[in-house]
């Protein structure tokens, strides 16, 4: 039987390298399994200035000890509900985190608003979200079941600055952390991890403006290019996003004979920025899933790849259609989409038939029919639930405090952000 | 199914629904094993638990046991539920494996509360509090299927569905589109319509007969090819489970129902003659049959294409897997479920069919991937037939799944599809396939720490089981409590 796995060297000085760093040591401890980084070079790459925490993704940190209590400690870090998508002619659509109104009659939310919709309903989609009308007045509240509307649940996320959450992984790791010279050879680790982000990106933190700060970003598309405006607490920072068709650097094989590659370097994926740090908690927990107790199996590395390369389909097709590049996936499902609002099941983790629906809707891909479960309800029963949960969403909302108020409370109950090196774990 | 289903779910101004049946036609009645998605399927069309079993003579099952399958004298439950719980944030079969290995963990089955209770004889509905231990299970029923039918049928012309006697004499199609546009009765009726369902079980009369749609065969994988089904009287207290035991060239069911034993011999023609396959059964009734066996053949595969056309096929027409796995009328469950959800908005529904087929495709698939692991995860050599099954060349997508699992103990990872961890970690066991390492995260915790784990789930298990009444009192007591909520 192989030897179990005692050293895994991991390649990279970025955000990628050390939070996989962290991961392993949470996961694995430090007695069983001796964790190296071993940099590219002396400086520490931050694979863009500003790092997008997604709901999906706190929840996933939080189960390795960086909570949200700690990362709202570092002090660039500012809530988020989710981004502004601004189009070339100035239109803004609000695309807030997850909770768009409820299912009834066996049947997705999306296909009664259709209905009311095809019936005069002017109320975008989006609307019947909390986080809509939060982002609309600038306010903000952390979810909370106290602010939950029956079974649905607002949510928010985190911009954080990417160099101060690496400075902060690599502060908090490096009794525990061996850190290699980057002309050492790491060829004697049983596994070697290759996570170096991607450090051509732009990686400045200097404020583009000082105005104040939103609980959301701005995507805005203009010309065929992309920027992204983001908020930190030091100021926006407006950056092009990268462009280009998604590339799978290793095709479909991110671990192979020299190693496993994560995250930038594994995919390019334009248009999923907000989603990088879901991608590499995914492909972080796949691996500890399949963690081998005694060496490495083939049977392990070909499972990850199948998971991996099933999980990068739906990545790439929500990409392309970002990016307005669609592949034949992505065709074909805004086809089926378009003409009666269905996606079908999928196997991704990481994203849902609710993403795409908000998506497509997002970028005014509207079905043309809806799902015909939906008459279940009477004309006057669905005009009454949808008021009644407009009425909610209302109330809910108006006992948010405003932004501003809310970043106050939090520096109070927090304490001031003004340290880099504040310990963001529990 | 499908005509009970269309009335209660659409709208009743939308869609006329007209059900040609005829007496002279019996009911298959193989599927009379249900998984625990049925009980969604009922619900959804409004069926009241007490009246489906009373009138199906319905009993629960918690699962299936197979018997003599790895090895002869084997003997192991696939339950509808989990192994245990979680152990240090991992699945608990990873800690139970080490266990295992060092001689301090009991078969996995004392871990499952549906499998304690399936040895115990006992039944309660799942608890609804999902933190409570005794919710972590689910149920399905055994039922008479020659009566659920009639039963469905009263459903749904009670909803609107117009039924009529009578067989398919002619089925008529536009020679341009090819599209089906009526059926002629033998008795001289016309119906038309702007879509129709075959379910003319394993003819397949529209499908197959008119409209040409081919069939793909797995009998290389899947050998099996006749069945005899013969009841036989009720003996003893009613187990909440059904019994699948392997014999030299096949399989024999056992199913209990509330007023007699449903069984049946599957087998490979190609292995063993008619008469000792007959005679196979006979010498494994375990009481006086009710009637004369009913010979039945199949070809084990599903058509190339599910829908076509205007016309979907259900059930046995669409495709067959042997019911090991009593998935007979979950396929059919799906294939309605899946049709209404794309239901046509217009008479253009390219888009639909195609996602139709590929999303029935894969249920197939995987169904038929899991049915062979039963059968190809054998030790057993002591006819033709387990020496062809056992070294067969099997799917690559099985053979990657079973690598997987005996190297690292991982069952692969799935979010869609019938059957999902914890059964595949049931046959996989069951069928002696013993994982040769444990996640190594299992290694930092002492070995007392799991087993006070292990001791802990045997408790609970023990505690949910005390309060729940054997199984026959259960169906009395709901009987008792029906018939008291109807009186008064």
């Amino acid at each position: 039987m192989a030897e179990p796995i005692r050293s895994i060297c991991i390649l990279g000085n970025g955000l990628e390298a050390w939070l996989t760093a962290h991961v392993l040591y949470k996961a694995l401890g430090g007695e069983t399994v001796s964790i190296h980084i071993q940099p590219l070079d002396s400086r520490i790459h931050d694979d863009c200035a500003y790092t997008i925490l997604r709901p999906s993704a706190l929840v996933a940190l939080d189960q390795f000890g960086l909570n949200l209590q700690g990362l709202l400690r570092l002090p660039a870090t500012l809530p988020s509900l989710s981004q502004v998508l601004r189009s070339a002619s100035g239109v803004d659509t609000l695309l807030p985190y997850g909770g768009q109104g409820v299912d009834w009659a066996g049947t997705s939310f999306h296909h009664h608003w259709l209905r009311a919709r095809q019936a005069g309903l002017r109320h975008p989609y989006f609307a019947f979200s909390p986080g809509y009308h939060a982002m609309a007045s600038d306010r903000f509240a952390p979810p909370d079941r106290r602010n939950a509307i029956g079974p649905m649940q607002h949510e928010s996320g985190l911009h954080v600055s990417t160099r101060e959450l690496t400075e902060n992984l690599r502060l908090n790791l490096q009794a525990n952390i061996i850190v290699l010279d980057p002309t050492a050879n790491c060829e004697q680790a049983d596994l070697v991890i290759h996570a170096p982000g991607a450090p051509d990106r732009n990686s400045t933190l200097d404020p583009v403006h000082a105005g104040p700060p939103k609980p959301y970003a701005v995507r805005v598309e203009a010309g065929g290019e992309s920027r992204l405006q983001i908020p930190l607490r030091s100021g926006w920072l407006d950056l092009p996003t990268p462009a280009g068709p998604a590339k799978r650097h290793c095709g479909n094989s991110p671990w192979g004979e020299d190693g496993l590659v994560v995250g930038l370097a594994a995919a390019h994926l334009p248009g999923l920025e907000d989603r990088s740090m879901d991608r590499l908690l995914f492909e972080l927990e796949t691996l500890l899933e399949l963690w081998p107790r005694s060496g490495v199996h083939s049977a392990e590395a070909l499972e990850y790849n199948r998971l991996w390369a099933q999980e990068a389909d739906e990545w790439t097709a929500l990409s392309a259609l970002s990016a307005d590049q669609e592949d034949q996936r992505c065709q074909a499902r805004k086809a089926v989409f378009r003409r009666r609002g269905y996606i079908e099941p999928l196997e991704s983790r990481t994203i849902t038939p609710e993403d795409w629906v908000e998506a497509f809707i997002g970028r005014g891909v509207i079905p043309a029919h809806y799902d015909r479960l939906s008459e279940r309800l009477t004309d006057p029963q669905l005009k009454s639930e949808l008021q009644k949960f407009t009425d909610a969403v209302g109330r809910a909302v108006r006992e948010f405090p405003s932004f501003p108020s809310y970043l106050r409370a939090i520096d109070r109950a927090v304490g001031p952000a003004t340290d880099a090196k504040t310990e963001p774990s529990a | 199914m499908a005509a009970a289903a269309l009335v209660s779910v659409l709208p009743s101004q939308r869609v006329q629904v007209t059900l040609v049946e005829s007496e002279a036609i019996g009911i298959i009645g193989v599927g009379e094993a249900t998984l625990p998605h049925l009980r969604h399927f009922n619900e959804t069309l409004g069926i009241n638990e007490a009246d489906f079993i009373k009138a199906t003579s319905a009993t629960l099952k918690l699962g299936i046991e197979f018997v003599n399958w790895a090895r002869k004298g084997d003997s192991y439950v696939h339950p509808f539920g989990d192994f245990g719980t979680e152990i240090a944030g991992l699945p608990f079969h990873q800690a139970w494996t080490r266990m295992r290995s060092a001689g301090k963990a009991r078969d996995i089955g004392a871990y499952s509360l549906p499998v304690r209770m399936c040895a115990a004889n006992r039944f309660d509905r799942p608890a609804e509090d999902p933190a409570d231990f005794a919710s972590r299970f689910g149920y399905a029923y055994q039922f008479d299927a020659t009566r659920y039918a009639p039963f469905l049928r009263q459903h749904a012309e009670a909803r609107g569905a117009t039924r009529i006697e009578g067989i398919v004499d002619t089925v008529h199609c536009d020679p341009e589109t090819g599209d089906i546009e009526r059926l002629d009765l033998k008795d001289g009726q016309e119906i038309e319509g702007d879509f129709f369902f075959d379910c003319t079980g394993f003819r397949g009369v529209l499908i197959g007969q008119a409209l040409n749609v081919g069939y793909e065969d797995w009998s290389h994988w899947l050998p099996c090819n006749r069945a005899i089904a013969l009841p036989c009287e009720k003996s003893g207290p009613t187990p909440p489970y059904t019994r699948a035991t392997a014999h030299q060239a096949g399989w024999q069911w056992r199913i209990p129902l509330q007023h007699r034993t449903g069984n049946g011999h599957v087998y490979a023609s190609d292995f063993i003659d008619d008469e000792t396959a007959r005679q196979t059964l006979l010498d494994n009734l375990e009481s006086a049959p009710l009637a004369d066996p009913r010979p039945l053949r199949f070809t084990t595969g599903r058509r190339k294409q599910f829908w076509a056309h205007n016309c979907v096929s259900i059930g046995l027409a669409g495709g067959f897997l042997e019911p090991l796995e009593s998935t007979s009328i979950h396929l059919t469950q799906i294939a309605i479920t899946q049709f209404i959800e794309l239901f046509p908005v217009d008479n253009d529904y390219t888009l639909e069919r195609e996602s139709y087929n590929a999303h029935m495709t894969r249920e197939f698939e995987r169904v038929r991937d899991f049915l062979i692991l039963h059968y190809h995860a054998t030790e057993r050599t002591d006819s033709e037939f387990w020496n062809y099954v056992r070294t067969m060349p099997v799917p690559d997508s099985l053979t990657e799944k079973m690598a997987l699992f005996r190297q690292t103990g991982r069952v692969g990872r799935y979010q869609q599809g019938l059957f999902l961890e914890p059964s595949w970690l049931a046959v996989y066991l069951g069928q002696r396939i013993v994982p040769q390492s444990w996640d190594g995260r299992l290694d930092t915790i002492p070995e007392e720490s799991l087993g006070q784990s292990l001791t802990t789930i045997e408790s609970q298990i023990d505690q949910a089981m005390s309060r729940m009444p054997d199984h026959d009192t259960w169906l009395a007591n709901l009987a008792d409590v029906e018939a008291e909520t109807r009186h008064g």
